[in-house]
Formats: C-alpha cells, sequence, structure tokens
C-alpha cells in the first residue's frame, strides 16, 4: 500500500491533488539544512506555510492566485547545503528577514523512509513528510542564521 | 503594522496586471515582477503583515533597471527610490487577494523601516526567462563579459558636504591610483610565474609590456551618485602566438582581488604575510597607491564583485605603525646630489679657456659665488634633422634646474616649455624644438605662423641644410 503523505488533507482540501506532489518527487537519503525557530521543538518549526498561517492566524503571502495554488505550501522548505541555506536568507533585506521571522538553521538526515523529496533547484528543495514522522525530532540547531 | 503618511485613493490606479515572476519568494512571493496591459513594468515588494493583510509597495520600473537589479549592478532600495515616479502605491492584500487601503505615498514619506538597505542587491541566478530577454535586447556581450568578472568601487564621500558625491579630482587620482597598482601587481605575478620558463629576460620584459596594454583596466560600469566604478581586464584577447598564458590572464584580476583588495591592512598578520610574499619594492608599487587610497581624507572605499558575494569595506584609516610594516620609511639616498645653478667670479689670465679651470686654479681664482634659481641660456646656433639655423643675435631661454634634478627650457617667445634628465639633453631637446618650429611655420601665412616668423627674424642670420647632425658650438 501507497505511503500516506503527512499533509494529504492540506492537498486535498486546496484541491492541488493533481499536481502535487510534483512529478518527479522521490525518496531520498540527504543531509538537509532548514530556517528554523530556536528552540528546536518550537510549536513553530517545521510546519509547511499554510499550517503555519493557520496556526498564527496570518493570512496566506500572495500577489496574485496563483501563489495560493501552489504545492510547495503544503511542502517543508530545505536546502541540500549550509551554504546554500545562508546565502538564500542573505539576499533578503532586513524588513524580510524580520517579517518571515526565522533565527536559526537546523541540520538533520532526511532518509527514505522520512518522505519524498522535490528535485534540488539551486540548492532548494521541497519535503513532503510521511504519515506519523516528525523530521524536526530528527534535527538539531547548529547556527545562527545571521 | 507601520502607519502610512499619503494620499488615500479608491483603486490602484494600474490595470491589467498580471504576474510575470518572482524574483524573491519563499513559502510565498517576496519581491514579484509585474507587467500592467500596456506591458509596463512594475515591481510588488512584501513590507508588512498583520491578522487581516499583507502590504505591499507597488511601483513602476523600467525594463533596463529590471535587468540591472538581476545582474547585481543596482540595488533594491535604487529601484525603489529612483526619481522616475510621482508616487509609490502600497496596497493592504486580505486573504482573497483584494486591494484595501491603497495609499499613494511620496518617496520621501516612506516609513525608514520599509527602505531596503543601500547593499539590497539580489544575488540569486539570473531567472533564464530575462537571460534571455537581456539577450534579446542586444546587450554588448563584450561588455557583459568583463562586466560579470570586474571588481566594483564604490567611493562615498566622508563629510556630506556635497551629498554622496565625490569630487573629480578624487575620482580621477583613484583611478590612476587603483590602475597602476593594479598593473604593477601583474607585472609582478608574470615575473614571479614565468621567469623559470622564460629565461630570456629581455623576452620576458617585452611580453611583460606587452600585457600591460592588454590588461589595462577598463571602465565598465559607472555610476555618479557615490562614485561608483567597475574595472575589468580583457580575457579574450592575448598576445597571437601564445595561449599558454590564457589561464593566468583569466585569473589576474581575482589574484589582484585577493591579495591586493581582500586584506584587513590594519592586520600586523597579514601585513607580515604581505611581506613574506612580496619584495619592498614591489610592495611600493603595488600597495602603496592602496594606502594612499585607503588613507584619503575625502572619500572611503567599498569593493564588491558584480553579485555582491564579494564585498570587502575599508573603514578608517591605516596607521603609521602598520603604514611602516608593509612600507618602511624610506632612508634618503645618500648619492642623491641635489644639483643648482650658481654664478661665480674669477680671476684668470687674460685668453684663458674657463672651460679648463678645475680643482685647486678655480678655488684659487674664485672671488665669489652666487646661487640663482635660473639663468638665461644663449644659443648661437640651432641644428637639428639635418637642419642649421645660425642666429646673428643669441637665442635665450631660461634654462633651470628643479628639486628633483630635472632640467627645464622656457621661451615665452617661442612658446616653448620642456623639461629633461640632463643638461645636455634639454639643450638639444630646445633645438629640435626651435627647428621644428622654423620648418613648421616659414612657409605658412597664417596669423600665428607670421608672428613666430617674426620672432625669428630677429635673431635668425642663416637657415641651411646639413647631411651630418654633427654639434655646433654654442
Amino acid at each position: 500500500m501507497a505511503k500516506k503523505l503527512k499533509y494529504q488533507s492540506l492537498i486535498e482540501e486546496n484541491q492541488l491533488q493533481n499536481n502535487c506532489p510534483y512529478d518527479g518527487c522521490k525518496e531520498a537519503r540527504l543531509k538537509a539544512y532548514r530556517w528554523s525557530y530556536n528552540p528546536i521543538n518550537s510549536a513553530h518549526n517545521f510546519l509547511p506555510k499554510n499550517i503555519y498561517d493557520k496556526l498564527m492566524n496570518t493570512p496566506p503571502r500572495g500577489n496574485s492566485q496563483d501563489d495560493f495554488i501552489k504545492c510547495s505550501c503544503c511542502a517543508l522548505s530545505m536546502f541540500d547545503s549550509l551554504e546554500k541555506a545562508r546565502e538564500k536568507f542573505s539576499g533578503f533585506t532586513s524588513r524580510v528577514k524580520l517579517m518571515l521571522g526565522y533565527t536559526h538553521i537546523a541540520e538533520g538526515e532526511i532518509v527514505e523512509a522520512d518522505g519524498i523529496i522535490s528535485d534540488i533547484k539551486n540548492g532548494h528543495l521541497d519535503v513532503f513528510e510521511y504519515e506519523g514522522i516528525e523530521l524536526k525530532l530528527k534535527f538539531q540547531i547548529i547556527t545562527p542564521l545571521n | 503594522m507601520e502607519n502610512l503618511k499619503g494620499h488615500i485613493i479608491s483603486y490602484l490606479p494600474i490595470s491589467g496586471l498580471r504576474k510575470v515572476s518572482d524574483f524573491l519568494e519563499h513559502e510565498g512571493p517576496i519581491l514579484s515582477h509585474f507587467v500592467d496591459k500596456s506591458n509596463r513594468n512594475y515591481l510588488y515588494y512584501w513590507v508588512d503583515f498583520d491578522g487581516d493583510y499583507n502590504r505591499w509597495l507597488i511601483w513602476k520600473v523600467s525594463f533596463k533597471k529590471l535587468i540591472e537589479y538581476l545582474k547585481g549592478h543596482v540595488s533594491l532600495k535604487e529601484l525603489m527610490c529612483e526619481p522616475n515616479k510621482d508616487f509609490i502605491f502600497s496596497a493592504d492584500l486580505d486573504r482573497k487577494l483584494e486591494f484595501n487601503n491603497v495609499i499613494a505615498i511620496d518617496i520621501e514619506d516612506l516609513p525608514l523601516a520599509y527602505i531596503p538597505e543601500e547593499d539590497s542587491f539580489y544575488t540569486l541566478p539570473i531567472p533564464n526567462l530575462y537571460l534571455q530577454l537581456s539577450e534579446d535586447r542586444h546587450e554588448n556581450s563584450y561588455l557583459e563579459l568583463l562586466k560579470e568578472k570586474a571588481l566594483y568601487f564604490t567611493l562615498e564621500p566622508n563629510l556630506p558636504t556635497f551629498s554622496t558625491t565625490v569630487s573629480a579630482i578624487s575620482a580621477s587620482g583613484f583611478l590612476k591610483k587603483i590602475s597602476n597598482s593594479f598593473l604593477n601587481f601583474m607585472e609582478e605575478d608574470f615575473f614571479k610565474t614565468y621567469r623559470e620558463t622564460i629565461t630570456d629576460f629581455s623576452r620576458l620584459k617585452k611580453i611583460i609590456s606587452q600585457f600591460k596594454e592588454i590588461l589595462e583596466p577598463r571602465v565598465v560600469y559607472l555610476q555618479y551618485s557615490s562614485f561608483k566604478v567597475g574595472l575589468s581586464t580583457d580575457s579574450i584577447k592575448t598576445l597571437d602566438q601564445v595561449s599558454s598564458y590564457k589561464e593566468w590572464q583569466k585569473s589576474i584580476l581575482d589574484k589582484y582581488r585577493n591579495e591586493v583588495i581582500d586584506v584587513n591592512y590594519n592586520s600586523e598578520e597579514e601585513l607580515r604575510n604581505i611581506n613574506k610574499n612580496y619584495s619592498e619594492e614591489a610592495r611600493r608599487k603595488i600597495f602603496s597607491p592602496i594606502i594612499e587610497i585607503l588613507n584619503d581624507k575625502d572619500y572611503h572605499l567599498t569593493v564588491t564583485d558584480q553579485k555582491h558575494r564579494f564585498k570587502r569595506s575599508f573603514v578608517g584609516k591605516i596607521s603609521k605603525e602598520k603604514q611602516d610594516i608593509l612600507l618602511p620609511p624610506k632612508i634618503e639616498e645618500e648619492t642623491f646630489e641635489k644639483k643648482k645653478l650658481y654664478s661665480i667670479v674669477i680671476e684668470a689670465t687674460e685668453g684663458e679657456d674657463f672651460t679648463k679651470i678645475k680643482g685647486k686654479a678655480l678655488q684659487t681664482g674664485l672671488l665669489f659665488s652666487q646661487e640663482l634659481e635660473k639663468v638665461e641660456y644663449p644659443l648661437n646656433y640651432a641644428i637639428s634633422l639635418g637642419h642649421r639655423l645660425k642666429f646673428k643675435n643669441q637665442i635665450k631661454f631660461w634654462y633651470y634646474i628643479d628639486s628633483q634634478n630635472l632640467y627645464h627650457a622656457e621661451s615665452e617667445e617661442f612658446g616653448i616649455f620642456i623639461v629633461a634628465y640632463s643638461k645636455e639633453q634639454i639643450i638639444k631637446m630646445f633645438q629640435d624644438e626651435l627647428i621644428h618650429l622654423y620648418l613648421s611655420n616659414n612657409t605658412k601665412r597664417d596669423k600665428d605662423s607670421l608672428r613666430l616668423m617674426e620672432n625669428f627674424n630677429k635673431y635668425l642670420e642663416s637657415h641651411s641644410v646639413n647631411s651630418d647632425d654633427e654639434d655646433f658650438p654654442f
């Protein structure tokens, strides 16, 4: 039986099931990095953007309808290297960094049993956890973001 | 959210907006490119949010500026504050993306918190779509290549007397110093790299001289509000017959960046490392101009690469103590003999050849001497280029030696002002000038030539053509 995604209901709620997860997503084993809050077990950590917005009661961030039907909002954003994780964040203005709220980088190993990952583009990947997986328990805060 | 000061309007006065791309995004857009129905370009920049809205600043921008931003040439702040528009719009978008609280804001009324930093440059790879579009617009690919490799030097004034501008003298002085430093570095590095393989010293010098021409820093970018200049070197043209220098040529600017620019000149350790790698003479040629730049009282310097992945800001001056590590104070060379002019009065036998009076005879015959600032030097003849001018009246020119032992000859009458390294050279040069002036004006009938020939005629006895260039006695 195919493994169920942890946020499958979110995908269905947003009517994304036809193209989400994306083609090419696959199980893999890699060291990954995610922008995080400290401590790692913060309730805000390792949530897809749609869930996070609901938790924080903030409107989803978008400026066109397409932004709200993005599969990535049902996944966890990660990087395949510490350097890429830092590089992307450093390209934002102070204002944006402040609003995003992330303060640290967490590192952890993703294995095949954890979920599926998208193609890596410029060091960035989306991770779709399987049901029952709590990736943040496998990650550790390793460094502040700035 | 921040309070805004501006003109409240009921709707965004731009129609047919559609998104082209997100330049910056993370789990949603942060900076997005839109076009309106007339294909005018706009940016949406996320600046605030609360429980009901996300706030976006929206403004018009030219396509050229967008490309410059994506190439890292201009910052987001420059795009936002560019004075090409009356207003920037602020709009609060709700969960349904409906526009609320649309306000037209004068740029100067924008909350400070919303204004990006000076260094808000785009650092990600340029999206393919824009690469293609910029190529379609016939960007100069050679220039683009040089721009990609360039080092970008920004000079900001230390005092805000003239806003962010620096004086033309400061800017030109900077360009001269940095070019000299680079060319000397190039020479030193080529010599170090190839001295084992090119054993013929004169050939080595010749190649270095050719590379000095090819690699002379080129200006590839200029910005005037804070003087910013992009300097690059050619990595395409090379010496015809040899391609083995290609890799060296490609890497020389990066090497210069690493060894000369990316240095903490206030770190004793880093300075001592430089000393290990460069002789004192090389240090004077390469690093002395840099120290002068960093210690300039009028401006301070920041250096980046095109994408701002490399950045070094030089704040504060280099202390004398640190300078002395790198460039030890020069001991005045004892061999330097300052030349001066003296008028002397001597007692001598009638008919004696003064040029032969030497040593003791001169000492005993000397009545007195006087130091002169300059003297009038007389010429009875001028000879050059196979021509001789014989003067019935001596032509005189002012002759003096300056503090650097350089010889000067000046004649207001003939408009000659020349400098040379020796007495013989200056006199020869003055004659050359006279002959050249005579030959090039004696057949002309314009006012200036006629006036010059009038001057010559006051002195000239004869003009003759001579087959050899022997010297005449004065």
